[in-house]
């Protein structure tokens, strides 16, 4: 009685260390989820609530903040969907860039409105994906003159280590599934060269 | 009263884009992604786009949508400037507040309708504390009071008893709808206590109240979408549909 007991015991033990180590395998995950968002809030917040900063710096340091945390080659291929096979490396090399400069020129500016505003992590969660790597992050953005906050969620991805963004949801606004569907609509309508002609034009070097 | 109910009901049963909006299929993948599998997987990079949002009128969408552009261009951007430059914030924020109380008593009805009863509740809190003591729904008091503001509508109402959006829809003025939309605003309009007590000027002069209002405080964001879109009609028809699946979701 008293062997099977201690057997008994021995189990739950086991059973105990296999959930402390599951969770705490999962509460690592979510904390440094939590830990690169609150990160890159702080990073966007902290430039531009800086009042001795210029104009043109705090430009150039959104802009840095904005191509380390997003994954633009990937959102770049998602975007054109089939239609990036077609490419040749040098035309996928270029479409990246326009793209990610064409992202930049839209972003960019906004994140300087925020200078007033208390962005708050509301929760954090794992998309479904089998190998959980994939999450969910929402916040909430209050401004001092509006009473009531609306939310800015973003998703996140976990490649080799290192977390990276690949959509922003803005009141169930994606931003990847609406830029799908105008580039598909643009392509369909006047081909890829078109396409490519528009991004041109949008980039500051580029010509129409 | 029972005359204008009456009509609701008669063109809503006989109304066939009604029953076409009931029998097409939706939005509700517009997500390219589902929960299930990774997003970020090869095979989705290389799945076809579907566009999924049914455009059958889009010739004359997209021509109501450029005389929109430019009506907008020429006269309702230019004064949502102005208003949104020369009137102070506070005041900025008290015709916001005028406006999200007289949407109250449609937001109520429709939270009933929706079976949504504790937030009905709150609506109606809502209202009888800012009409009262935020002086008229200027000042919103029950915000301060941790009472949260929500908004629907019918043609959400519909959504919620498995309505779909049906076809795409451009309106002079109003901008982007949908057919079950265009309905639910058909049914609001009819529906709501605060507009049939009031006489025609009066609710011609809050209508473009309001469009100035909403102009200016999505300034930025509407001018995003007209000047660095590079195909704004699809940008807005996607995002409308996004953003009323969102709702429907909540």
């Amino acid at each position: 009685m008293n062997k099977l007991t201690q057997n008994l015991t021995n189990h739950l033990k086991l059973l105990a260390l296999i959930f402390s180590l599951f969770f705490a395998f999962e509460s690592r995950c979510d904390s440094d989820i939590r830990d690169f968002a609150q990160e890159t809030v702080d990073r966007i917040l902290h430039v531009v609530t800086n009042d001795n900063m210029s104009s043109d710096k705090k430009s150039a340091l959104l802009e840095k903040t904005f191509l380390e945390v997003v994954d633009i080659p990937w959102i770049a291929r998602y975007t054109l969907g089939r239609h990036w096979a077609k490419l040749t490396p040098t035309q996928s090399a270029e479409f990246t860039k326009l793209y990610e400069q064409y992202l930049v020129n839209i972003y960019v500016p906004n994140f300087k409105k925020y200078n007033s505003d208390q962005v708050t992590i509301t929760s954090i969660q794992n998309l479904g994906s089998a190998d959980k790597k994939e999450y969910l992050v929402k916040t909430t953005i209050e401004n001092e003159r509006r009473t009531t906050a609306y939310s800015i969620n973003f998703r996140v991805v976990r490649k080799d280590d290192k977390l990276q963004i690949f959509d922003f949801i803005t009141e169930g606004v994606s931003m990847i599934s609406t830029q799908r569907a105008e580039f598909n609509a643009i392509i369909s309508a006047h081909g890829l060269d078109y396409l490519f002609t528009k991004l041109r034009s949008r980039n500051p070097n580029g010509e129409e | 009263m029972i005359y204008r109910f009456a009509l609701v009901v008669v063109i809503t049963l006989l109304n066939p884009f009604f029953l076409l909006a009931a029998s097409v299929e939706g939005y509700y993948d517009l997500y390219y992604f589902n929960n299930q599998n990774s997003k970020m997987s090869e095979e989705t990079l290389a799945n076809d786009y579907v566009d999924t949002i049914e455009d059958p009128f889009q010739p004359i969408n997209q021509l109501i949508f450029s005389i929109n552009f430019t009506i907008d261009m020429l006269a309702i951007e230019p004064v949502a400037y102005v208003y949104k430059n020369t009137v102070p914030e506070v005041a900025q924020d008290r015709v916001g507040n005028l406006f999200d109380n007289l949407s109250s008593p449609i937001t109520f009805l429709n939270q009933i309708f929706q079976g949504k009863f504790e937030q009905a509740s709150q609506t109606l809190g809502r209202f009888i504390t800012n009409t009262t003591l935020g002086l008229g729904g200027l000042v919103d008091v029950a915000s301060e009071f941790g009472v949260e503001k929500a908004q629907t509508d019918f043609g959400l109402t519909l959504a919620h008893y498995g309505f779909k959006g049906g076809p795409y829809l451009v309106l002079p003025i109003i901008g982007p709808t949908s057919f079950r939309d265009l309905l639910g605003k058909g049914v609001d309009f009819f529906s709501d206590p605060i507009s049939r007590n009031l006489n025609n000027k009066t609710n011609v002069y809050l209508g473009i109240g309001k469009i100035i209002y909403v102009r200016a405080d999505n300034y930025d964001l509407i001018n995003n979408i007209k000047y660095k879109s590079l195909d704004p009609y699809t940008f807005m028809k996607t995002v409308y549909y996004q953003n009323r699946t969102g709702k429907t979701n909540e």
